[in-house]
């Protein structure tokens, strides 16, 4: 892959507009795959406004963070809520799968506040915790109870160790009756999700991580895997124009594995148009 | 002023510039942008520095609670917390190479973060007695997988039979490759999906609900 810079003066544009132009090599497929994207969000966009919005799965861990939520409240008990270790900052790989998660706890919140149930959220990652602060009292705040919002429910660590012993330390001493890990989870999606069993908590968990997802559906009563905890946040809204843009997430799916068969159909019969394209 | 930041135009005006730049800088060599892509990173690592400072007072912030209403069963810990803290951050500012300072970190702190990694494979342990009951044809596949993959990283696998280690590393490397990239396709245009959402304003949650 290779990156040349260029420097944009009105001779210079003139003279060099074709290689301006041209895309980083590597990259065109990637762009083009990006613009269909946009595309496809568009028309999913406009069906939903005309009407016709497209049809999505139910996505039964979503719809069971209700049922968990409602347990708590019967229980009497706290609900925790963690998004994982997630390399402990929102500029990782993981950031996005923290912002997924935090969309979701926004929901969460929501519950909370409305049937007064304690939420306590524990998590090592420091830049997000403005976000969630604003996250969790604005839940309170739309809920009319803003007065019961206490910032003191955020509780943080500063190191995956230190953040799975917090959460141990949590779970014994004030026995939660829901656990939620949603995130970029490592090696404590199997530590905490044992010790929640122990403490007989309701499990909801999920994460994009392939490596932790063998934990996550062995530990967990609902799990989220691949992409849902990226359309979790947009499900709970239950609004059609949000809602459409999964679907258009699921059209770009279905074009891709249309070329990936193609692509390995052509490639048995010594054709490497496709294999070609995706290096253009 | 602080009402006015928080404003949910700004919000998804600033969110959209940086993203917008961000992607035309990955797809087109422009020497302009990557400069500007460039600063808005390095802003990026202040503000997480920035933010660990922000963390710190959160967890001083519970535990100086714990210690002010005598919590029963955490506020010792959270007294002990702090004490050690402040201890460790002025020792840190005079001389890292203070022999507590340095002890402290490779026979306290690293100790116990390596004692609780290792606790991890009990856990695996008894995910794996809940996970590996037959109930169902996927669940009888799976014990089977876990079953061959065991024996073949196990001697003993070998000693048994020479085709364990052999049919072990077919499932490793050929029979669950298919399912795992295909979670790993679904999340990665699930995560285009979503990054599109946030760009356009569509996802309110991660800036506290959009209301």
């Amino acid at each position: 892959m290779t990156k040349a810079t260029y420097s944009v003066g009105a001779d210079f544009l003139a003279e060099n507009l074709e290689e301006i132009l041209l895309i980083t090599t590597g990259r065109g497929f990637s762009f083009v795959v990006l613009v269909l994207s946009f595309i496809f969000f568009y028309i999913a966009i406009q069906l939903a406004k005309k009407g016709k919005a497209p049809k999505i799965r139910r996505m039964v861990a979503m719809d069971a963070i209700d049922e968990a939520v409602g347990r708590a409240t019967e229980e009497g008990k706290p609900v925790h809520y963690s998004p994982g270790y997630a390399y402990m900052t929102l500029s990782s790989e993981q950031g996005p799968q923290t912002l997924a998660s935090i969309g979701i706890l926004s929901y969460v919140a929501g519950l909370c506040a409305r049937f007064d149930v304690p939420i306590i959220y524990n998590t090592c990652i420091a830049d997000s915790l403005p976000l969630v602060e604003e996250t969790l009292r604005t839940a309170y705040r739309n809920e009319g109870k803003a007065e019961a919002f206490d910032p003191k429910c955020i509780r943080y660590q500063p190191g995956q160790s230190e953040y799975v012993s917090a959460v141990l330390g949590t779970f014994q001493r004030e026995r939660p009756a829901v656990n939620m890990m949603i995130g970029g989870l490592y090696y404590e999606a199997v530590v905490i999700g044992e010790a929640a069993n122990v403490i007989g908590a309701t499990q909801i968990g999920g994460s994009a991580n392939i490596h932790q997802m063998p934990f996550i559906i062995a530990t967990c009563d609902y799990a989220m895997i691949g992409e849902e905890i990226f359309a979790g946040s947009a499900y709970v809204t239950k609004d059609p124009l949000v809602t459409s843009g999964i679907a258009s997430g699921d059209w770009m799916k279905m074009l891709l594995i249309a070329i990936t068969v193609l692509g390995a159909m052509l490639e048995l019969s010594g054709v490497n148009v496709i294999s070609q394209l995706l290096k253009w | 002023m602080s009402s006015i930041l928080r404003r949910r135009e700004i919000i998804l005006f600033l969110t959209g510039i940086v993203g917008g730049l961000m992607i035309f800088e990955y797809f087109f060599a422009v020497k302009e942008t990557a400069a500007v892509s460039s600063t808005i990173q390095k802003w990026a690592i202040i503000i997480s520095t920035f933010a660990l400072g922000l963390g710190i007072i959160t967890a001083f912030r519970v535990h100086l609670s714990h210690v002010k209403k005598r919590t029963k069963g955490q506020w010792f810990f959270s007294a002990w917390l702090m004490g050690f803290f402040v201890l460790l951050t002025v020792i840190g500012l005079w001389n890292t190479k203070f022999v507590v300072y340095d002890w402290t970190f490779k026979n306290v702190y690293v100790a116990l973060s390596t004692t609780l990694y290792a606790i991890t494979g009990f856990y695996i342990f008894s995910a794996a007695y809940r996970a590996f009951r037959v109930r169902n044809i996927e669940a009888a596949i799976l014990i089977v997988s876990g079953a061959l993959i065991l024996l073949r990283n196990a001697p003993i696998g070998e000693a048994i039979w020479k085709g364990f280690p052999i049919l072990g590393e077919w499932v490793l490397m050929k029979g669950q490759v298919g399912g795992m990239r295909t979670l790993t396709f679904v999340a990665a245009v699930g995560l285009v999906a979503f990054g599109i959402r946030t760009l356009l304003g569509m996802e309110r949650g991660y800036y506290g609900g959009g209301e």
